[in-house]
């Protein structure tokens, strides 16, 4: 069966299509419409996903759409009722927001795709993110938690599935919570609280925190209490999420925990100002660690299962991911690469296959590369053209050439295969640096991803090295495949890996296996063999403000704007021909002619 | 390939299916677990505010007339 997941109309839309049971294709629209965070109807990605499998409109089984926008539409409904006469302001907006487009999916997927209305399909939100992280994870039998801002009406749940080999899949949900009461609202609102973009900030929000103490944890927890069923419930006397677009926070939350931060001035943390604000990030990070870690210490008392598989934006959130396989009894946590909205779009497709239509249980490629490829050939011709030093050679030459550019403090863009699908470059669309000095982390910071100072940057290491370098189980390496996991950096190594040891000793690491992305790992030992240390800075290929790239004329865009030294696609090594390193090689060739 | 369609007709497909969905939230209201019955007519009355939203996106000509109504 042919089937085409959707996600759109929120944050971050996408594309997913599922020939046989298995993903062929997975791209968000942002990576091809280039606006980052792009939430209209995702038809670049669809068409690329059916390009991809040579799949026309009418061949589709069924198009599934991530969610009910009806019931979805009930509860803004009921919700603006409710806040009545607060919510008049934002009810003629909210009505027309939806009204106009948002909840006549079914007839904008036919009016898009030309397929009949009784082809489209839909599940629920957080069914779709319960597919997302239970039927990608290499597990049988596992405990599901799902957990972000809202869906239709959910935003948290909790249940389990079992897959059968090559029989029926089952995906049952013991419970729910219920809008407005929401761990994804509550930390968005800190978000907003804290000067930075809802929806799309969150992880600076956590970045900030290992700034802070959690010397508010007090004052947060009167925001949200625990119920005698084992939920939680928000105190809406201080929010306003609920009754109005215009501010998540009400008066009586700057009244617990003082102004806001302006948006526009930069955190200074050697202010008690600042320090404020980290403290603020530092306790409500950990009242929504220790929530979710109760929370699935009770869904493993319930369920007794050795896995936990997390879906929903907050499952983003890697240092609670690692608190979670620490404390909640689980032996391991399966975070899908895309976790976020995005990934329901491969999340609805696969609940459809399996659960819908009963089509019996397939093991699935266990990476997060759906997405289009880039060509090296077309790097070549694009920087010949311009007359930039191009250099084309297989693998193992091309590795050690790189290996140098990096441990000489080169900064090297590197672009193979097919793209990511999620929000983390995992080594298809990566910025690689050498990880040892804090100088390489404000050189990224200053020449090339101009973005706060307080951020963390990221490392690779093979699965090899993993526990010689950071204080990871082997469940952990498991957790940290797709960097969903935050270790601690071993002490011993810190003075060594100052660029990705964020300020309380912690890194958000990607353990490779060699089998995910064979040449990477190969860069990783050859990296090795000349520093001593198989260990590199990885970071998105993107500007700030931009979206990952794509295709190599995005990532060869990039590498003209911004100060990266290397740039390589493929087999394809690209210098900047007014580098000194360009015109030395170009010497070299010359001379090596000449003696010819 | 994806057959590129006019927005008229588009919004005609679109507007087909309002009364499917319209039904399908009407049904989801009378069956609701909370009682929400006393919902039905505000509902049904957005719906069809809906629908001349989508008429004004698709002709464009009669949009000033739709949207004087506000």
């Amino acid at each position: 069966m042919n089937i085409l997941g959707i996600s759109a109309h929120y944050h971050d839309s996408a594309a997913a299509l599922v020939v046989g049971g298995v993903p062929v294709c997975a791209v968000q629209e942002e990576r091809l419409s280039r606006h980052k965070g792009d939430a209209a109807f995702p038809l670049l990605a669809i068409e690329s996903c059916l390009q991809h499998a040579a799949i026309e409109p009418d061949e589709l089984d069924a198009v599934v759409f991530y969610e009910r926008p009806m019931l979805k539409f009930d509860r803004i409904l009921t919700c603006a009722l409710r806040a009545f006469p607060q919510s008049w302001r934002a009810f003629p907006k909210a009505m027309k927001n939806s009204l106009g487009e948002k909840v006549w999916m079914r007839g904008i997927i036919s009016s898009h795709l030309g397929v009949p209305g009784g082809k489209v399909l839909f599940t629920e939100h957080h069914q779709s993110h319960a597919a997302a992280a239970f039927l990608t994870a290499p597990t049988r039998r596992a405990a599901i938690m799902t957990a972000d801002a809202v869906g239709e009406w959910a935003t948290l749940s909790v249940g389990d599935g079992e897959r059968v080999p090559n029989g029926l899949t089952t995906i049952r949900r013991f419970r729910e919570i219920r809008f407005p009461h929401s761990l994804g609202m509550l930390y968005s609102t800190f978000t907003a609280y804290l000067g930075f973009k809802v929806n799309e900030d969150e992880y600076k929000v956590m970045g900030l925190a290992a700034y802070g103490q959690p010397t508010l944890v007090e004052q947060v927890r009167k925001l949200i209490r625990r119920t005698p069923d084992g939920a939680f419930a928000l105190d809406l006397n201080y929010f306003e999420f609920h009754t109005t677009a215009e501010r998540s926070y009400s008066s009586r939350f700057v009244e617990l925990l003082g102004p806001p931060r302006n948006p526009y001035e930069p955190i200074d943390l050697d202010t008690s100002e600042g320090q404020r604000f980290a403290d603020c990030a530092a306790s409500v990070q950990r009242v929504l660690e220790d929530t979710l870690v109760e929370l699935a210490r009770a869904l493993h008392q319930e369920t007794g299962l050795p896995d936990l598989c997390l879906g929903g934006g907050v499952a983003l959130n890697g240092v609670a991911n690692a608190r979670l396989l620490a404390e909640s009894g689980f032996e391991r946590v399966f975070v899908p690469p895309a976790p976020g909205d995005a990934g329901c779009a491969i999340g609805s497709a696969l609940y459809c296959d399996r659960i819908h239509f009963g089509n019996p249980d397939r093991d699935l490629p266990d990476h997060p590369f759906w997405g289009p490829s880039a060509d090296g050939s077309e790097l070549a011709r694009l920087a010949r053209e311009d007359g930039h030093f191009v250099q084309e050679c297989h693998d193992s030459a091309l590795i050690d050439q790189i290996a140098d550019d990096l441990a000489a403090d080169r900064i090297v863009g590197w672009m193979e295969g097919a793209l990511e699908f999620g929000p983390r470059a995992l080594g298809h669309r990566s910025i690689l640096a050498s990880p040892h000095t804090t100088e390489m982390r404000d050189r990224l910071n200053r020449e090339i991803k101009y973005r706060e100072q307080f951020r963390p940057f990221a490392p690779v290491v093979s699965i090899e090295a993993a526990a010689r370098y950071f204080d990871i189980s082997l469940a952990g390496t498991r957790l940290a495949r797709f960097m969903s996991g935050v270790f601690p950096v071993r002490a011993e190594w810190r003075s060594r890996l100052q660029a990705i040891t964020h300020v309380d000793g912690t890194a958000r690491v990607q353990v490779l296996e060699r089998t995910m992305v064979p040449r990477l790992h190969a860069l990783l030992e050859a990296y090795g063999q000349r520093t001593g240390i198989p260990v590199l800075l990885n970071t998105s290929f993107n500007l700030a403000g931009e979206p990952i790239v794509n295709r190599a004329v995005e990532g060869y865009s990039t590498f003209l704007r911004s100060k990266i030294d290397v740039l390589v696609a493929g087999g394809t090594r690209v210098l900047k021909r007014t580098s000194a390193l360009a015109k030395t090689q170009l010497d070299k060739i010359k001379e090596e002619k000449e003696v010819a | 390939m994806i057959k590129t369609r006019g927005r008229t007709r588009r919004g005609l497909i679109v507007f087909g299916s309002t009364f499917g969905s319209t039904a399908q939230l009407a049904r989801g209201l009378w069956h609701s677990d909370s009682d929400k019955r006393w919902l039905m007519p505000l509902a049904i009355f957005l719906c069809v505010t809906g629908l001349l939203l989508i008429v004004a996106a698709t002709v464009e000509a009669l949009a000033p007339f739709i949207y004087s109504i506000w």
